[in-house]
């Protein structure tokens, strides 16, 4: 039929190409110039920095690592987060300005009637984009790696260098972008195939990007507001936050590069980094079958029957029903927040179907044009309250058959809480994570708390027979699976005594307390202070590794004796706080202080041996003086002290405090002091020794002080 | 040859061409006129493969149009609203076409350039609407296709242009090189340009006649009559519509001219004169036929 052969389809892809390319030169030239001045011209800007204040080799290793941020530790402050925007705001404007002719009718006549496929014209689109943006990209990061490598080597004459950031790193750092540029490009791609109009694509662009993270979080939300117990599945949260190329971009630059390597982070970005280049080829894919079966007709049509507009619509509406329910409704008061809740995400889904009906079809009529989207709207999110209110299927009242529990792990620390543990290659962590407990009694006990929350769990019970518990409750089964619980609960006082049992259990010492994790040949120094305030030092010759050892096993052992009333009520006479101090990464870190008894037998024979013996730091001395000071709150009574603060700005310590220095009476009081940090039941008055620069706390009930000593504190209460 | 045989083109349930069959002479100019929403946009768009038919089929030279490279290679379609990229001038443009239309011929086009009052170093965004529609024509008529499709082709030009571009389509197709089917109202300007006529109603092709099957097939007789007869008598066969002012009856029908006077006689008429009926004539009384009353509209 034709005299003249048209044009392969390799010739029209790159007259295409060409095409496309000429058409968003200016824009192109735009994005080189800005890249290059936000990304590699503020890396060599902050490199010249350190380059000219380290001439002298004062800049540590740390504080120059410390200056950049990201995975591979080439990004400076802002410029990592302005570098990002300007790709994505681009990207977003080049994919939306190349496809603006689908929803133009004018142009759609012009561009379909040409000889040229139409995944012809969308492959050599595509193309066209994804050289103008990767182009920049790739002359940026070379950038930095000439910077990098030309700075190193003046740094490292002077003993330092710019981290971690090789030449490996910061190329693995590029093909990364390179594959989040691409999957947000066929992300943009899709959704202009899918929509009507230019500001539909934007919506869609937008939208399909973030669809998976926003779904997770909101689901999160709801489930957390109404699942007791719910707790977040981390690994699947972290992959779902990752499920957006947009979200994938700005968490590799964002953190500082130690936050990746040691976190789960590292890998989920590696594993989605995978998954987006797949996700890049597919989601092109879909646009180019789904291009070409597109009508038309469809450009600046208002009809919104598409797949896309109803999945958009459905959770955008879900969402922002879900959220704008539990705003109002916690304003609502807590007694009615579960059912307020269910009723306002119906009116809202009911609302809102209409607002985003009018913003897509730019017509403001109450006209119903999708049925079924109407009614997803006004039941999704109410349908879904309801199955997490009625116990997510049977996730609230889970608890694993004991017979396949490995073991049951609980965030409770008892009177250790307030050891940080420490790690000997990353300091100290006060973020414990649960006390792992694989002995039966210990797992029995904590499966009886478990039930008792779950028993109690819709009952109002914050009332003086209850303890608050704040806790997760974690256990590993046979099979490998983890099942995880967070509770903010109320449970009946005589089981939190059960709870407290764990402070016996060697399980929890061990894995809590420094003498037990720690190494001996990190410990630095060794200090003592009695319980009279004196502070004593350890002679020079003493600091040897195996005295250390020798004190350690000696704690050790004594820890292990001690049994909750020793810690609760009986734990003796309080004779000193021994700290330990750790040195790791040249930073010294200090234990809490272990309190030592006259039971810590095993302790005092081990410091005797060191040359430091406490038998005659029982009795306080002449010149010793204690104040106690009042709990603000007692027998529905307020403190003066705390009128006053609130009423005139100021505190005023007469108003608080009792000074005592009559040495009967402190060793009176000091007997019936508290002298842990254990769980307390009651008010309680803090007693403070001071003796030379040495303090000593201890805590009483002002039950348990002398007549004469109450009498003054009680002349503080008013009411 | 365009074949176009059942073609359905709906949108939603509104059917903008029904079940249409036609085709298209090669080396011919073909007009197509309707009603304001009669489908023919619709069918042009659809003969060059912008929309795909519901139903039926399109077919260039045997070949089915739509997302056929080499089918589409040889159609041009110039809407009645042509887009060119805003920040290009006419030279540019005629570079992009010649990109993806390689019989696009440049020195027609430079010549055609001459023809036509228009700067093609002027961006085209600079354009008024009737040079919108030469550079149209221009940049169609140098991709040398076989068949030009004209959306209200005369649409804004001034008068000395019109002459200049029904002088270059008469042109094209008397060399052969071209087949043009127009969509226009301006009956005045199809009627001495085409060499056949469609008239679409609602989707459908009323009837589809050559300019000399027009005076074949069409007549308006004008009979005096000392005494008119009653409208139904002069209802004959074929006779499409009957208007009486005083003692003169006016006749079209859809037959030669002929054939009705041969009936008026037995009426005793005072004289009977057969007149060739214009296209806009034909195209009303066709349209009076199908129950389209103008004077609904007009008055």
């Amino acid at each position: 039929m034709t005299t003249i052969k048209s044009y392969s389809n390799g010739q029209l892809f790159l007259s295409t190409y060409k095409n496309t390319l000429y058409k968003i030169k200016w824009a192109a030239l735009m994005y080189l110039i800005f890249s290059f001045i936000i990304y590699p011209g503020m890396y060599m800007s902050s490199v010249k920095r350190i380059l000219i204040y380290n001439e002298n080799g004062v800049l540590t290793k740390d504080y120059i690592e410390n200056m950049f941020c990201g995975q591979g530790n080439v990004y400076t402050q802002p410029s990592n987060i302005l570098y990002m925007l300007l790709i994505i705001v681009v990207a977003m404007l080049l994919g939306i300005i190349v496809n603006n002719y689908m929803h133009n009718k004018k142009q759609i006549d012009v561009y379909h009637a040409l000889p040229v496929k139409r995944e012809i014209m969308m492959s050599a689109n595509y193309a066209a984009v994804a050289t103008v943006m990767i182009v920049p990209v790739i002359i940026c990061y070379l950038s930095v790696v000439g910077i990098n490598g030309f700075s190193n080597i003046y740094l490292m004459k002077t003993g330092c260098e710019l981290g971690i950031s090789t030449t490996g790193v910061i190329l693995l750092e590029m093909v990364r972008m390179i594959i989040y540029i691409l999957s947000f490009l066929s992300i943009i791609f899709l959704s202009c195939v899918c929509a009507n109009t230019t500001f539909d694509a934007v919506i869609f662009s937008v939208s399909l990007s973030e669809i998976v993270p926003l779904t997770i979080m909101l689901s999160n939300l709801i489930l957390t507001t109404f699942v007791k117990g719910y707790t977040l599945n981390q690994n699947f949260f972290g992959k779902g936050v990752l499920s957006s190329p947009i979200n994938m971009i700005f968490v590799s630059v964002v953190g500082k590069s130690n936050d990746y390597i040691s976190s789960d982070l590292f890998k989920n970005i590696n594993i989605m980094t995978y998954v987006w280049a797949v996700l890049a080829i597919v989601f092109f894919a879909a646009a180019l079958i789904i291009y070409k079966k597109r009508k038309s007709e469809i450009a600046q049509s208002s009809d919104i029957s598409g797949f896309v507009y109803k999945l958009v619509m459905t959770v955008g509406v879900f969402g922002i029903a879900s959220v704008s329910a539990i705003i109002t409704s916690s304003m609502s008061g807590k007694q009615y927040t579960s059912i307020m809740t269910i009723i306002f995400a119906g009116i809202y889904g009911f609302l809102y179907y209409f607002i985003l009906q009018g913003i897509f079809t730019r017509s403001m009529k109450l006209k119903i044009t999708n049925h079924v989207v109407l009614i997803l709207c006004i039941l999704a999110a109410p349908l879904f309250m309801v199955l997490a209110r009625t116990g997510w299927f049977g996730y609230e009242s889970y608890i694993p058959n004991p017979e396949k529990i490995k073991s049951a792990n609980i965030d409770y620390y008892g009177v250790y809480r307030n050891e940080g543990v420490i790690n000997s290659e990353t300091g100290v962590s006060l973020n414990h994570k649960p006390i792992k407990y694989t002995s039966e009694n210990e797992k029995e006990i904590i499966i009886t708390i478990h039930k008792t929350i779950l028993e109690n769990l819709h009952v109002r019970n914050d009332d003086e027979n209850s303890k608050y518990l704040n806790c997760t409750i974690e256990y590993e089964l046979k099979n490998g699976k983890t099942v995880t619980r967070n509770y903010f609960e109320y449970i009946p006082k005589d089981m939190y005594k059960k709870l407290m049992l764990l402070n016996e259990s060697p399980e929890l010492k061990k894995q809590k307390c420094n003498v037990f994790i720690a190494p001996v040949e990190q410990i630095e120094d060794v200090q003592i202070t009695t319980g009279y305030g004196e502070n004593i030092e350890l002679l020079e010759k003493y600091k040897t590794k195996e005295n250390y050892e020798m004190l350690i096993q000696a704690i050790k052992n004594d820890m292990l004796a001690e049994t909750l009333n020793d810690l609760t009520e009986h734990r003796g006479a309080y004779i000193c706080h021994i700290y330990l101090d750790y040195e790791i990464k040249d930073f010294i870190y200090s234990s809490p202080g272990y309190i030592i008894t006259d039971k810590y037998v095993n302790t005092l024979a081990a410091l005797k041996e060191m040359g430091i013996d406490l038998s005659d730091k029982k009795e306080p001395p002449q010149d010793c003086k204690i104040d106690i000071q009042a709990p603000g709150y007692f027998e529905n009574r307020f403190i003066q002290s705390n009128i006053d603060y609130y009423s005139e700005g100021a505190y005023n310590e007469d108003n608080s405090f009792c000074t005592v220095t009559d040495p009967e009476l402190i060793k009176e009081i000091l007997e019936n002091a508290i002298i842990a940090d254990a769980d307390f039941n009651g008010p309680l008055c803090y007693i403070t020794i001071k003796k030379g620069y040495g303090t000593a706390n201890y805590f009483i009930y002002p039950d348990n002080l002398p007549k004469e000593v109450k009498d003054q504190l009680n002349s503080h209460y008013v009411g | 040859m365009i074949q176009v045989s059942n073609l359905v083109k709906k949108f939603d349930d509104y059917n903008a061409v029904n079940n249409m069959s036609l085709y298209f002479d090669d080396n011919s100019i073909t007009g197509l006129v309707g009603t304001n929403g009669s489908g023919k946009s619709t069918l042009l768009r659809s003969l060059v493969g912008v929309y795909k038919p519901d139903s039926g089929s399109i077919k260039v030279d045997g070949e089915e149009v739509f997302e056929n490279m080499d089918a589409k290679l040889e159609i041009f379609y110039v809407s009645d609203d042509m887009y060119f990229p805003s920040t290009l001038n006419l030279e540019q443009v005629g570079k992009f076409y010649k990109s993806v239309y390689p019989k696009f011929d440049e020195e027609k086009f430079k010549s055609l350039l001459t023809k036509f009052p228009i700067d093609s170093k002027k961006r085209t965004s600079t354009y008024s609407k009737g040079m919108f529609r030469q550079a149209a024509l221009i940049i169609a008529v140098s991709c040398c296709p076989k068949y030009l499709l004209l959306d209200e082709a005369f649409d804004g030009l001034d008068p000395v242009v019109r002459v200049a571009v029904r002088k270059v389509i008469a042109e094209e197709v008397s060399l052969g090189n071209m087949s043009v089917i127009i969509a226009s109202h301006n009956l005045r300007e199809l009627e001495d340009l085409c060499d056949t006529v469609c008239i679409m109603h609602h989707g459908e092709l009323i009837v589809k006649i050559t300019s000399q099957e027009i005076g074949d097939h069409f007549c308006k007789i004008q009979a005096a009559f000392n005494v008119v007869p009653e409208k139904e008598r002069l209802m004959f066969n074929n006779v499409m519509t009957v208007d009486i002012q005083g003692k003169i009856a006016t006749i079209a029908a859809k037959c030669k001219g002929e054939e009705i006077i041969e009936k008026l006689n037995d009426l005793n008429p005072v004289f009977t004169e057969s007149m060739p009926m214009s296209l806009e004539e034909v195209f009303i009384y066709e349209m009076e036929a199908i129950g389209y009353d103008y004077n609904k509209i007009i008055f």
